[in-house]
């Protein structure tokens, strides 16, 4: 039987449990005492997205772009702390954005709509749609902790954040509507069932197309898709 | 004696270095100035020096070995961890009857039937591990008669690409498709829904260059590698590549799961 061992320095940074209730800790700089009327309106105001636990199986998407099979599974848990473990097995060196988008299925080699034989992360998001949740090193928020992702090879990303929190940025108002990632308009009805999680990132050295689309200032080998996940709800039946 | 080698200590590892533990099932020569291709048995590929390889041939075919490789999936260390532990199936007799694979009616029947596939697989799993049991799952479960693609990829092929893999495996299943039969392929761990073997094919196979399909092994094995793959299909029964070898050999095809294959197969894989 294959025996792996990794020799690599761990990349995992699991934050703590940054309280519920209050306590010190990511918004920065503003003050943590809250009124108990401030407290309550948030409360009111802020609804938590459909508790759950969900698991992805991430398969690969753009295999020739390095050569490699990979594939990996995400744990994600939404109830008063939305919490992400997500296991990749991919090439050393490589750092991965990473995301939780708000469509429903993963692209398919059919959306490659300029068949130049790669899913970009454009022809992605026709059908993935933009991103909801970055993971990456800051999950309360969609715009701290960019840049902050996780690098192969066989890496396991792990982050909890406080769920509230997490709603509270994903409904304020979408200040770049032009961009790719998004906000939510209303979050009675949400939840993360269904929805698809993409892993982007090639050798920088990969030789890609002009018509390899890419989105902001990323170079079409950081944004290309190299593995996709649908969140299925956990089925708690025993296996046969 | 037990044969102990201990190849490039010192070598410093990177800190990419992988251990991979097995039985070699052979070692394909390079050509030129390519490396040695040592093949082993879970489907893994090691990339070796010659004279390197060159000592590993002379071990024995039950031998295992842990074989450390660098980043760039070249073998820079091994030793032997003794024999394996073999699998003992009871001897099949030849078929009385053709195997028959069933024919599912629709599409979605094929859906079905790939969404209520095991999922609970280890990290480290191997793929014929996972087809055997999701093959004997689905015949306990519906009766289904399913059959079994194997891909082979070739030397030319492995050594372009630096490819990590010299088969893979999955079930296949049968279908009406408007008004034709057709046939798909259900890797769970790969894709996320039953493909064409030509999908399927495409994941691995990063030319798209269709497979060749045959039905030996030899076919695949002995032959000068210039496609990039080799198709098998079977029936259901076939675990390993040495399975069709040893039908190619005996001209005994397997007419049921051994007992000893699925557990083995279950306790490997899940």
């Amino acid at each position: 039987m294959k025996n792996q061992f990794k020799t690599s320095v761990s990349l995992i940074a699991l934050l703590t449990l940054t309280v519920a209730c209050g306590g010190s800790g990511s918004g920065g700089g503003s003050s943590d005492k809250k009124t108990s009327n401030d407290q309550q309106r948030e409360e009111e105001e802020t609804e938590v997205a459909e508790s759950g636990d969900y698991l992805a199986f991430l398969r690969p998407i753009n295999t020739r772009v390095y050569g490699f099979i990979n594939s990996g599974k995400a744990e994600v848990k939404a109830d008063q702390n939305l919490s992400v473990n997500l296991v990749m097995d991919d090439v050393p060196g490589v750092t991965h954005i990473q995301s939780i988008h708000i469509g429903k299925r993963c692209p398919h080699k059919e959306d490659d709509t300029n068949n130049d034989g790669y899913i970009d992360i454009k022809e992605a998001m026709t059908v993935a749609g933009k991103v909801l949740i970055p993971l990456d090193d800051n999950l309360e928020t969609q715009t701290l902790g960019r840049s902050q992702y996780p690098t192969g090879k066989s890496y396991t990303f792990q982050r909890r954040a406080n769920m509230k929190r997490v709603m509270n940025d994903l409904t304020l108002p979408d200040e770049d509507v032009n961009d790719n990632v998004i906000k939510l308009t209303d979050t009675e009805e949400f939840s993360f069932e269904g929805r698809v999680i993409i892993i982007q990132g090639a050798y920088q050295t990969a030789l890609l197309p002009s018509t390899v689309a890419t989105i902001g200032t990323l170079t079409s080998a950081m944004s290309i898709p190299i593995a996709c996940g649908r969140m299925m709800k956990r089925i708690t039946a025993p296996v046969p | 004696m037990k044969l102990s080698l201990l190849i490039g200590m010192a070598f410093s590892l990177s800190l990419h270095a992988e251990v991979l533990e097995g039985k070699i099932h052979s070692i394909v020569k390079g050509t030129g100035k390519d490396p040695d291709i040592i093949r082993l048995e879970s489907g893994r590929v090691v990339f070796a020096e010659a004279k390197d390889a060159n000592l590993l041939e002379q071990s024995g075919s039950s031998e295992r070995f842990q074989i450390i490789t660098d980043d760039q999936n070249l073998m820079v260390a091994v030793r032997s961890v003794g024999k394996s532990f073999e699998v003992k199936e009871t001897v099949e007799s030849p078929l009385l009857e053709s195997f028959e694979p069933t024919i599912l009616g629709s599409t979605d029947e094929v859906n079905k039937i790939f969404n209520r596939l095991r999922n609970n697989y280890k990290r480290d799993s191997q793929c014929f591990n996972r087809a055997h049991v999701w093959a004997n799952d689905e015949l306990k479960n519906s009766g289904l008669k399913s059959m079994k693609v194997f891909v082979f990829f070739t030397a030319s092929y492995i050594t372009r690409n630096r490819f990590n893999w010299w088969f893979h495996i999955a079930p296949l299943v049968k279908v009406q498709d408007q008004g034709e039969v057709s046939s798909r392929v259900l890797d769970y761990r790969y894709a996320d829904r039953p493909v064409t073997v030509k999908q399927w094919t495409d994941i691995f196979v990063f030319s798209s260059r269709p497979c060749l399909v045959t039905t030996k092994f030899s076919d695949y094995d002995v032959n000068p590698q210039t496609e990039d793959c080799y198709l098998i299909t079977t029936n259901m029964y076939y675990w390993m590549p040495q399975d069709i070898a040893q039908r190619d050999t005996t001209g005994v095809e397997k007419d049921k799961f051994a007992t000893g294959s699925i557990e083995s197969a279950t306790w490997a894989a899940f």
